[in-house]
């Protein structure tokens, strides 16, 4: 299922509000309902980082499970190496005898050029961060340099 | 003296060089959905609009044809009996001269496989990344900077690359060495396994040797250990095969001989048979008893006669016709 907020990224998450007395949920990706939720208090700050803890169990592109990529020792899709890292990293060195590829002659031709992440996107890193380390002081006040950016 | 041409055909058949390589943002055929497949169906057989390669190429959905055919390119190793039973839409990309195969949404987005006759590791390799330059240039491969390609499995992850050889080791075999080999190969971070049953029990005396690290050395050593272990395999098979007959010189010539009467004079041969009978032909051409054959032809022959390696399991002496056929072949090659 496709995010009903942006049209773009895999839904994850089941987003449901109560306005009115009337619940509606919405399916969204991850990095939508963290634009959801956090503007609201510390306690959805805290629902957003139980949320962020589930998704790490779960793959947000192929939404394959921790205990389903360690039952068939499979990946379902390429981000799966990144949800799953440690194990992956693990696994890797078990069969190989270590995890880190040598790209001398296996590389892709053309170089990635990667895009500068903007302003708005490293203070949202910030700000998932400060919400991990549960530092809702730092957390509170990237929330409203957020904000002031976004003109909200 | 048949005398190895530099690719050692005399005991190694056929090399196959395997590239997985999977495409960023889609998830693996297993997980993937049917549109998705479609698309990249398409978008790897327009990667060689441009290129020479495109009119030697033939595209085998696996939807359209039929189970016949199926079987057939799974007996001649060009596809995975995977393949055919793929979730998704799922197609072999094949050369007419049966060199390049390349597999689109089996385990992996892409595998691109290219085969030669022999022991010739580097040119088949040099071949694979060839189509695989090709093909980056309309898709984009996943790649992580410390895990190198991505793979389903993480077997294959890093290089994505597989060599493997099928060697036929009847002097190895008929000394009941095999199975000191097998460490042999895993210390050296090699496979080798039976192609037609497994370990000793292998029948036919044939064996695939294959690497079995993908990951943490570059693809130029990859090849280069395979070929190594290649080699020493085929010279310690030739050693055996000369010692074998120094100590029984007078059976094992006789029974070299006597295979070549039955090949040349049966009237049904089975599967099994012919492959113990082209075993100990083949010996006594290694050994320098049996002249002017030509081992690699009569090898050929045997794989095109053989059933399926499914019904290989099962007991096939019902089939006579076939039988009849297998002996024609045969007696063809060696003409
Ligand atoms: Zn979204
Ligand atoms: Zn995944």
């Amino acid at each position: 299922m496709v995010c009903e907020k942006c049209g773009k990224r895999p839904a994850t998450v089941k987003y449901t509000q109560i306005i009115n007395g009337r619940k509606s949920s919405l399916n969204i990706c991850s990095a939508c309902a963290s634009q959801e939720s956090i503007f609201d208090n510390f306690g959805s700050l805290l629902s957003f980082r139980e949320r962020e803890e589930k998704e790490h169990g779960q793959c947000p592109c192929c939404h394959m499970t921790l205990s389903e990529f360690l039952r068939s020792g499979r990946m379902g899709c390429g981000e799966c190496y990144s949800t799953f890292r440690n194990h992956a990293d693990a696994m890797l060195k078990k069969i190989h005898g270590t995890s880190k590829h040598i790209s001398e002659d296996s590389k892709p031709v053309k170089e990635e050029v990667k895009e500068p992440k903007s302003e708005i996107e490293l203070l949202r890193e910030k700000l998932a961060n400060a919400i991990a380390e549960e530092n809702f002081e730092e957390a509170a006040s990237l929330r409203d340099i957020i904000r002031e950016k976004e003109g909200k | 003296m048949n005398k190895p041409v530099g690719n050692e055909n005399d005991i190694a058949v056929t090399t196959r060089i395997r590239l997985a390589r999977n495409v960023k943002g889609l998830p693996y055929p297993k997980r993937m959905g049917e549109a998705a497949a479609e698309k990249l169906i398409e978008d790897v057989w327009a990667a060689f609009d441009n290129s020479p390669l495109k009119s030697e190429l033939k595209i085998y959905d696996m939807n359209k044809i039929s189970d016949l055919e199926k079987k057939a390119l799974v007996e001649k190793h060009l596809i995975s009996a995977e393949l055919c039973v793929s979730k998704v839409p799922s197609v072999a990309i094949i050369s007419k001269d049966e060199k390049i195969s390349i597999m689109v949404n089996e385990e992996d987005h892409i595998r691109i496989q290219v085969f030669e006759q022999g022991l010739e590791a580097e040119s088949a390799y040099d071949m694979a990344k060839k189509i695989e330059t090709l093909l980056s240039e309309k898709l984009r491969f996943d790649y992580d900077s410390e895990f190198g390609y991505l793979t389903s499995c993480p077997t294959n992850a890093g290089t994505g690359l597989r060599a493997s050889v099928m060697l036929h080791l009847p002097a190895i075999s008929a000394a009941h060495r095999i199975n000191p080999l097998l460490k042999w190969a895993a210390n050296l971070g090699m496979t080798v396994r039976g192609l037609y049953g497994e370990g000793s029990k292998a029948s036919g005396a044939l064996f695939q040797l294959s690497n079995q690290i993908t990951l943490g050395t570059s693809e130029k050593d990859i090849i280069s250990r395979f070929t190594a272990a290649s080699c020493s395999l085929v010279s310690e098979e030739r050693r055996i095969c000369a010692e074998l007959f120094e100590n029984n010189y007078c059976e094992l010539t006789d029974k070299s001989l006597r295979s070549l009467g039955i090949i040349k004079n049966a009237y049904m041969i089975s599967s099994s048979e012919a492959l113990s009978l082209v075993s100990n032909v083949c010996m006594g051409a290694n050994a320098g008893i049996i002249k002017n054959i030509d081992t690699p032809k009569l090898r050929s022959a045997l794989f095109s006669s053989m059933p399926a390696l499914m019904s290989l399991t099962m007991d096939d002496k019902g089939d006579k016709a076939r039988d009849i056929k297998r002996a024609q072949i045969l007696q063809e090659a060696l003409k």
